[in-house]
């Protein structure tokens, strides 16, 4: 059974609860790893949240000030009793309100510069929100780069112990060496950048995949999905949307100018603030989230599915570095 | 009529609200999802889905011939008019390709590139190499038109409109019916600029026929019924010509894929030949 449909499974659809949000559901139809319902108050979005409570309230509040200066965020139907969330059955329940409008599209370049304009101002409205120390990675990125080069070695201790090599530990063999000497390179450069000193931070959504992001039937840009969200500099943020939108677009460097120039319309970044998005980018991310999600079973797939998402990934390589030279020299 | 269907749930949901609205618009020529007993879209039995669709006595329309080509003009072009404007109601997901054919042809073209310089070179790298230059030019030709400002500015306008498009153009597209030509399923459409819907058909009709006096005969049977720019015209000359199979080819040869490469090659040549429009 896919793994959305096995997660679907496991809610707990009964009116009692949809009382609770004073909802009357006609109809719910799965879509991804939430259900789409159609009720007496407008279509409405039910998600299971599997993260702390505290975790929750955190992004409920920030979210809260953020709509101020960039309404165009998820926003959560409380409860008869005033809550953003409902605990049922032991389990945690957020129903959102839907948003009309289509999944970005980062093929589209139009869709990427009216994407990149729409963070630029979702940054500028996420500035004072209050620190809170579980999600923040504000001076933390050395520290945390450091941990994964450790990661990798490990894994690659882990692989070359087993007698029998799985495909997976061949390919990451193959490959592990190269990519720890990029996240070195990637730390010693964030080293020499002032990300120590940024004391500026804003909220980060972190998980700027294309279907977190809706364009609007109102013409506005959407942010959904905030579960994975951080505490950090904007450029953090905005390394997260550039690596996504290279993997849809060949990694070329068009890619790259469309969205930091039309970021720059909004909200012009300083020389620091791109040296650390180029230590950010630097960083092999996707051979080391792959990697981790195999050697630490983080996800369900079976051996195939990670071999070949660990070959697709580790053939990006030379794509990354092409385009981050580009960048070198056009924005640095 | 109860009928297996291979798509998933959302798809299903949209196809509804889609027939909903060009039944609105006066197109009907489709068959009609229904409502089961249970007043729902579709069921799930063994892990298959099954709709309930009307029954309409039929054969597929084979889009093989000059006729079947305007035949099938006709019902494209009513299809685009009355799916224009198209906004699914909250909740329901659209299948959105605008900019994903060209990122997929920027993709092909930066492996052949890669394939050019490789030293030691495979038999299949061997057998195209005396053709490697002229694929090369007609493919950066194509992406020329792609990178304009003009073509930027017709996919905005594209969006702005909202054009739907059936994006599936194949012998399974559609049935002849006493009726006339019904489509017989909606499930793949979405929002897309409708040049890559008659670029597609074009190049089916000049693959049947291997006639390329195809693109001008669909241009103006379609025109009959909704007008085209003349930048849509250049558009549609660069679909048709981009020389799509080759290029997947080279990109599924450095995947390592396990295909007759070789033998392939030769057909995908073949039928990009066909297809080139543009004389380069």
């Amino acid at each position: 059974m896919p793994k959305d449909k096995k997660f679907l499974a496991d809610f707990f659809l009964d009116d009692r609860m949809f009382d609770e949000f004073n909802l009357k559901v006609n109809e719910a139809h799965p879509v991804r790893s939430v259900f789409v319902l159609t009720t007496n108050q407008g279509i409405k979005i039910l998600k299971k949240v599997k993260y702390p409570l505290e975790d929750l309230e955190f992004i409920y509040n920030s979210l809260n000030k953020i709509r101020k200066n960039y309404p165009y965020v998820i926003n959560f139907r409380l409860t008869k009793e005033g809550k953003p969330y409902l605990i049922y059955n032991d389990e945690v329940y957020v129903v959102l309100d839907c948003v009309e409008g289509r999944e970005a599209l980062y093929q589209n370049p139009l869709d990427l510069k009216n994407v990149a304009m729409a963070l630029a101002k979702f940054h500028e409205a996420s500035k004072d929100i209050g620190y809170y120390d579980k999600k923040s990675l504000v001076g933390k990125m050395v520290e945390r780069l450091l941990n994964r080069i450790k990661d990798l070695e490990k894994f690659k201790e882990i692989a070359s112990m087993h007698y029998y090599k799985t495909e997976f530990d061949k390919v990451f063999l193959e490959n592990v060496d190269i990519n720890i000497e990029k996240s070195k390179e990637a730390v010693d450069y964030l080293k020499g950048t002032q990300d120590r000193h940024i004391k500026d931070y804003v909220f980060c959504h972190h998980d700027l995949a294309h279907h977190n992001v809706l364009m609007g039937n109102d013409d506005n840009v959407y942010f959904l999905d905030f579960d994975l969200c951080i505490l950090d500099t904007r450029v953090h943020d905005l390394a997260n949307f550039i690596n996504k939108a290279l993997k849809d677009n060949a990694f070329t460097i068009e890619t790259i100018n469309i969205i930091l120039d039309n970021y720059n319309k909004i909200s012009k970044l300083t020389k620091e603030e791109i040296n650390i998005l180029y230590a950010y980018l630097l960083f092999p991310k996707d051979f080391y989230d792959i990697s981790r999600d195999y050697y630490l079973r983080t996800k369900q797939w079976d051996e195939d599915e990670y071999v070949e998402k660990l070959i697709r990934k580790a053939a990006y390589k030379d794509d990354k570095d092409r385009v981050l030279k580009s960048f070198k020299k056009i924005w640095l | 009529m109860l009928r297996e269907v291979d798509c998933k749930e959302w798809q299903i949901v949209f196809a509804r609200t889609l027939q909903e609205y060009l039944y609105k618009n006066g197109f009907k020529n489709l068959i009609e999802i229904r409502y089961n007993k249970e007043g729902k879209l579709y069921t799930i039995k063994n892990k298959k889905l099954y709709i309930d669709t009307e029954k309409v006595e039929g054969r597929p329309f084979e889009i093989d011939g000059e006729k079947s080509i305007k035949e099938f003009c006709k019902v494209l072009s009513e299809f685009h008019g009355a799916s224009e404007g198209f906004v699914p109601p909250p909740g329901i997901k659209i299948n959105v390709r605008w900019g994903k054919l060209t990122e997929r042809y920027k993709r092909y073209l930066k492996d052949f590139e890669r394939i050019k310089d490789s030293e030691n070179k495979t038999s299949f790298e061997a057998a195209l190499e005396p053709y490697w230059e002229e694929i090369y030019k007609r493919a950066k030709e194509v992406m020329k038109t792609f990178r304009s400002i003009q073509y930027l500015s017709a996919l905005e306008e594209s969006m702005k409109k909202r054009e739907v498009c059936l994006n599936t153009i194949s012998k399974n597209t559609a049935i002849k019916t006493k009726r006339g030509i019904y489509l017989f399923e909606i499930f793949d459409s979405g929002y897309n600029m409708i040049e890559e819907d008659i670029a597609k058909l074009i190049k089916r009709g000049i693959q049947k026929t291997g006639k390329k006096e195809i693109f001008d005969i669909v241009l103006s049977e379609y025109e009959k019924y909704r007008a085209l720019n003349s930048n849509s015209i250049e558009y549609i000359k660069a679909y048709v010509s981009f020389p799509y199979n080759t290029l997947k080819l080279v990109s599924k040869y450095l995947k390592g894929k396990e295909i007759d490469y070789e033998k392939k090659l030769e057909k995908a040549l073949l039928r990009d030949n066909q297809c080139n429009l543009l004389g380069v």
